[in-house]
């Protein structure tokens, strides 16, 4: 068992030596399965490269957070990325064994032991059965699935328009509105994420279909922010780095919904900007918000910042997106309060927090 | 031509085939090729797919919008069947009596442009959100503000109430045994405590209206006689200015409106026009039938309004926007409330100045069923 000292030293020279791990886990690939990626010539080996410092961080966070089914969850990931792409899983396995060797030759003083169990964890996820990655549309007898089935066919058939009548049109019936914003443009939104992933679509049209949502909570903004005030204050952000900033948009605007006053930063707030809003706005919650793994350090450097600008103590930090959705108990390594998996969980475990703050009577 | 490079020799032209097939089949990239004159005699499926109507026959020019010469490489917009102008960098090759045109877009410019399009939507959109976010929270202030100021000045309108009544006690009761300074003081007191009241007054009126809770009592009445009482109002105040008050009022029809507030508005109008004539000057007061609406003008000869603030006359608390001379101790409100009450009457209220001076206001009340825009 390695100490948490051991892990963040790892962590950190990972990320200080990623480009020669990478030169080096390549060397390896390539010396034992010539026959595998000699045929992918010069370019090949660029790419291969540069792939490896896209795993690197991946690892990284499942060190310093201790998680090993972070790897695991990335390794899944690869395994589809390969199948696409016409690698077997053999493939796969050489390269974490290629990490690994590459990474105990690279790291100083042992460190690179300290991150074999990670590693392992990714090599036992890829004897796993393949994971499914499920529809998030598929029938669960919830009155709204159909209208997000026309939802999405609307986006991907470019007629925006029409997706933005169907939503309006559903809210001005008395569809409710917590309703359509997680039953309707959440679930759709997840789904376009997973044929994305899936390379069902391309990036643009996943940029599309995004930019559309967005349009369509736009135009429901008026309604969104006509609850009466509760006086609570919260402050939405994305860690530095996340470009993905509509589910904590939409999180923000459930806040709204509530009665909070939520303002929201956007995406890619530097830490310095996080903990400025904090002086500001002096929140009841902090709420940052990040999808991929490799994005944990920024969450954690963040709230360790946003904290030191509350000299008061009360401010409590509630993180999401989709890593701490897939990794449950890696929020408890951010420094956060709590984590909700979806924009109605925030809220009430925002209240809960809130009230347990006042219920203590921290000074002030 | 060129040998393939790489490629074993028994493969180069299987190779040939299948990229051709691909290019002319399924590729995105655009291929035309023209004879001589430059007219398309073969195009490939995206060709087709691009342009409106059979491609064979037509000009090059016509469909790439340039003529194009061998080696040559140049950007064209072309106009497609679904609407949309497509960018591509066409080459021109020779070969040999005949041409080919290749168009192709450039994909990793679409992607980086895309990606940053979104990317400056999302933010918009975050704008967007701060923007509504702001205006309610605005709302809600100015709705905190008018309760503030209602709650005030009812609060305050008592105590006026109760020193106007004393002082007017002291005066007519104390009489003789009053010296002149003592009662030039209390009649001070009276003159401050009076506009104190109509102040208050003003503020509770304003408060109501902005809080959405103007009630108008209509009932059948003269508007003819309704402003001749108005006007009436202010006699006192046009004698201590030394202002002459015409009135021309014809009889009109009755009409339901709510007397009280009618009247209001035209004591607040000739009070003001009384406020800006110079010592000497004439206020004019004239009421016509147009039809079946009810118009009435209140002219003065003071210095006029500049242009520029006849559009802020109206709003509340924009103090001595009238004649750019402000006046000190009053909000300005008198205006606004006479137009709100009037608008609440489904009427109009407007200002006009001269080039050489003198300001009208023209209210327009409408007949039975009608509305003035």
């Amino acid at each position: 068992m390695s100490t948490a000292e051991e892990r963040r030293a790892t962590a950190a020279a990972l990320t200080l030596h990623t480009a020669r791990i990478a030169e080096l886990a390549t060397d390896l690939q390539y010396a034992r399965q010539p026959e595998v990626w000699e045929r992918y010539g010069v370019r090949g080996r660029e790419l291969s490269v540069r792939d490896m410092t896209y795993h690197l961080p991946f690892l990284g966070t499942a060190i310093v957070a201790d998680e090993p089914r972070v790897f695991a969850d990335y390794v899944a990931w690869i395994r589809h990325l390969f199948a696409r792409l016409g690698f077997e899983d053999p493939a796969a396995a050489v390269l974490l064994a290629c990490m690994r060797d590459a990474i105990a030759e690279a790291l100083p003083g042992g460190l690179g032991a300290v991150a074999v169990p990670y590693i392992e964890a990714g090599v036992a996820e890829l004897a796993a059965p393949l994971r499914r990655f499920a529809s998030f549309l598929e029938d669960d007898g919830h009155p709204l699935r159909p209208l997000a089935r026309l939802y999405l066919d609307a986006l991907l058939k470019n007629d925006r328009a029409a997706a933005r009548t169907l939503v309006l049109d559903a809210v001005a019936r008395g569809v409710g509105l917590r309703e359509v914003l997680l039953r309707v443009l959440q679930d759709v939104q997840r789904e376009v994420g997973r044929l994305w992933f899936s390379a069902e679509i391309s990036v643009a049209r996943e940029h599309y279909c995004t930019a559309v949502t967005q349009d369509v909570i736009a135009h429901l903004y008026p309604r969104i922010m006509d609850t009466p005030r509760v006086g609570r204050r919260i402050v939405v952000a994305c860690a530095a780095g996340e470009s993905h900033d509509l589910g904590a948009r939409m999180v923000a605007d459930f806040f709204e919904l509530a009665g909070w006053d939520a303002v929201f930063l956007g995406r890619d707030t530097p830490t310095a900007a996080l903990a400025e809003a904090v002086r500001e706005h002096r929140p009841d919650v902090l709420g940052v918000s990040a999808n991929m793994s490799f994005h944990f350090p920024a969450v954690r450097d963040g709230i360790a910042a946003a904290r030191r600008a509350d000299p008061t103590g009360r401010l409590r930090v509630l993180v999401g997106g989709y890593q701490f959705d897939a990794t449950p108990g890696l929020w408890t390594r951010t420094g956060a309060d709590g984590s909700a998996s979806d924009a109605d969980a925030a809220v009430a475990t925002a209240e809960a927090l809130v009230a347990a703050v006042r219920g203590q009577g921290v000074a002030s | 031509m060129t040998a393939l490079r790489r490629v074993p020799p028994s493969l180069d032209a299987v190779l040939r085939d299948v990229a051709f097939d691909h290019l002319w089949r399924s590729s995105s990239v655009l291929a035309l090729v023209l004879d001589a004159q430059g007219v398309v005699i073969d195009a490939n499926a995206r060709a087709e797919a691009l342009f409106d109507g059979p491609v064979v026959g037509r000009r090059g020019v016509d469909l790439v919008g340039v003529a194009g010469a061998a080696a040559r490489s140049t950007l064209a917009h072309l106009g497609t069947r679904g609407g949309a102008v497509e960018t591509v960098r066409l080459t021109f090759r020779d070969l040999g009596g005949a041409t080919l045109v290749l168009g192709e877009a450039d994909a990793g410019e679409l992607a980086r442009v895309e990606r940053d399009l979104a990317a400056m939507h999302a933010d918009l959109q975050n704008l967007t959100r701060e923007v509504v976010r702001k205006n309610r929270a605005l709302a809600r202030l100015g709705e905190l503000k008018s309760r503030f100021v209602g709650m005030a000045a009812h609060d305050l309108r008592k105590p006026t109430g109760v020193i106007l009544g004393y002082v007017d006690l002291v005066l007519d009761g104390a009489g003789a045994a009053l010296s002149d300074d003592q009662r030039r003081l209390l009649g001070a007191i009276r003159s401050s405590c009076s506009f104190m009241a109509r102040v208050i007054d003003d503020f509770l009126d304003l408060a109501v209206i902005e809080a959405g809770q103007l009630t108008l009592h209509l009932a059948p009445s003269d508007p003819g006689s309704v402003v001749r009482a108005g006007a009436r109002r202010a006699e006192e105040h046009a004698r201590r200015a030394d202002v002459t008050v015409s009135l021309d009022l014809e009889p009109g029809t009755a009409r339901r409106l709510d007397a009280s507030k009618i009247e209001q508005v035209a004591m607040n109008l000739v009070g003001n026009a009384i406020e800006h004539s110079p010592p000497g000057g004439r206020v004019v007061v004239a009421s016509r039938l147009e039809g079946a609406a009810f118009t009435l003008t209140v002219s003065d000869e003071g210095p006029g309004i500049d242009p520029d603030d006849l559009a802020r006359l109206f709003r509340p608390f924009e103090r001595g926007a009238h004649g750019g001379v402000a006046r000190v101790g009053s909000f300005g409100l008198g205006l606004s409330i006479s137009k709100m009450i009037i608008d609440a009457h489904g009427g109009s209220l407007d200002a006009a100045s001269g080039a050489h001076g003198g300001t009208v206001f023209v209210v327009r009340l409408p007949g039975a069923g009608e509305r003035i825009a």
